[in-house]
């Protein structure tokens, strides 16, 4: 009988450490909490929107070569994984000469669909080209709802870059 | 040829100075330069320093944010449990070489398990190694060790996982004799054991796992445990 309760006694002390292991996983680890904007420090410093499991921020830097720059955070809601898919991001210059879409500049054919896991977030910057001479270029148009595949469209228009973030 | 001589010596010296270095990089791979110069964000990447652009950064490749829900999900999980084990008799070699008899055959131990497992599709694979000490530091000491591969599914429900499964190995026990506490028996035998198992999320990553089984072989074998596991998938990426 008093071996026994010597043996509770030793699960407990192994359950306290573990207990302890675990308590400060739990502390250190930090999920994306959703409607935060914000992951391990950085905040996202861009024009939020929620598309679907997503909080996504999408910023206008500073133009690359004459070149607009946009940069994306985005934090997964959800505890399933969803795809991220900027490569169909629908961008569009309005110009004085009319709309004109505008395609990332991709040189390596990185940019694709990929899944985000649950409660993560993640960030990239793009620069977008114009495919057409529409003249001057008066801001830059982006459908958030297109980086989640989402039917509602949620356009947002830049005039100017943002400054540099971060 | 002195005329010469300094104008190479000032080319090689000046050149630098005209030259864009461009973003500091120390690694070979990060060597680019930037087509504006002017002030942006960087990554740091070790002694590497870039642009953060796609297309113009070498060090970190576009989707870096997408690598733990495209590699496998691993769960590794430490724990500490109950057992209720029966001895199997001692090798009638190891007898004849006794003169008294040998340890109970049956034994209450605590254990300390450790487990790997690589999870997909609601199916797992992995390895379990399990310690534990036959006599509860009582001299003579006795250990037990068990060692198996194990394989189960699972379906998510609300904040928990539900699960079985079996577990096929070796079990070594290193019992003392009575008559003779300096000498020991090892014996090893085969295990198969079925298990089920419940997994609560305590965070998307981190789970307190309660496990019961009973032994295949010898059904009066039972045992119990509880574990905090450690997942390189949130939320095991399945829910």
């Amino acid at each position: 009988m008093k071996s026994r309760r010597f043996a509770v006694a030793r699960v407990m002390l192994a359950f306290g450490a573990m207990q302890g292991a675990a308590l400060l996983a739990i502390v250190a680890g930090c999920a994306y909490q959703p409607g935060s904007f914000d992951t391990w420090g950085h905040d996202f410093a861009g024009r939020r929107s929620t598309v679907g499991c997503v909080d996504l921020s999408i910023l206008r830097r500073g133009d690359h070569a004459a070149n607009p720059v946009l940069a994306y955070d985005f934090g997964n809601r959800c505890d399933r994984p969803v795809t991220v898919d900027l490569q169909a991001v629908a961008v569009v210059a309005k110009a004085t000469g009319g709309d004109a879409p505008m395609i990332p500049y991709d040189p390596d054919h990185e940019i694709r669909a990929l899944p985000l896991d649950g409660r993560s977030a993640g960030s990239e910057a793009i620069e977008y080209r114009m495919t057409a001479d529409a003249g001057v270029r008066l801001s830059v148009c982006v459908d958030a709802a297109t980086v989640v595949d989402t039917t509602t469209s949620n356009w947002q228009c830049f005039d100017e870059p943002s400054g540099v973030p971060r | 040829m002195t005329k010469a001589l300094a104008i190479a010596i000032a080319i090689v010296l000046v050149r630098p100075a005209f030259a864009d270095p461009g973003p500091p990089c120390e690694a070979d791979s990060c060597d680019i330069t930037p087509i504006d110069p002017g002030p942006r964000p960087w990554i740091l990447r070790g002694e590497c320093r870039e642009d953060d652009v796609v297309g113009y950064r070498r060090c970190a490749s576009f989707g870096q944010w997408a690598a733990p829900a495209l590699g496998p999900h691993f769960a590794f999980e430490l724990g500490a449990g109950w057992r209720h084990l029966v001895a199997p008799p001692v090798p009638a070699v190891a007898v004849t070489r006794m003169v008294g008899g040998v340890a109970s055959s049956a034994a209450d131990l605590v254990t300390s398990a450790l487990r790997a497992r690589v999870v997909a599709h609601g199916f797992y694979a992995g390895l379990e190694l399990e310690l534990g000490d036959l006599t509860g530091r009582a001299y003579p000491y006795g250990a037990f060790t068990q060692t198996g591969a194990l394989a189960g599914l699972h379906a998510a429900l609300g904040p928990f996982d539900l699960g079985g499964e079996v577990l096929v190995g070796a079990r070594s026990l290193d019992r003392p004799v009575d008559l003779d506490p300096a000498m020991k028996v090892w014996v090893t035998t085969p295990v198969v054991e079925l298990r089920a198992r419940v997994e609560l999320w305590l965070s998307p990553w981190i789970t307190l796992a309660g496990l019961l089984g009973a032994g295949v072989l010898d059904r009066s074998e039972w045992f119990g445990s509880l574990a905090v596991g450690f997942h390189t998938r949130t939320y095991g990426g399945e829910r």
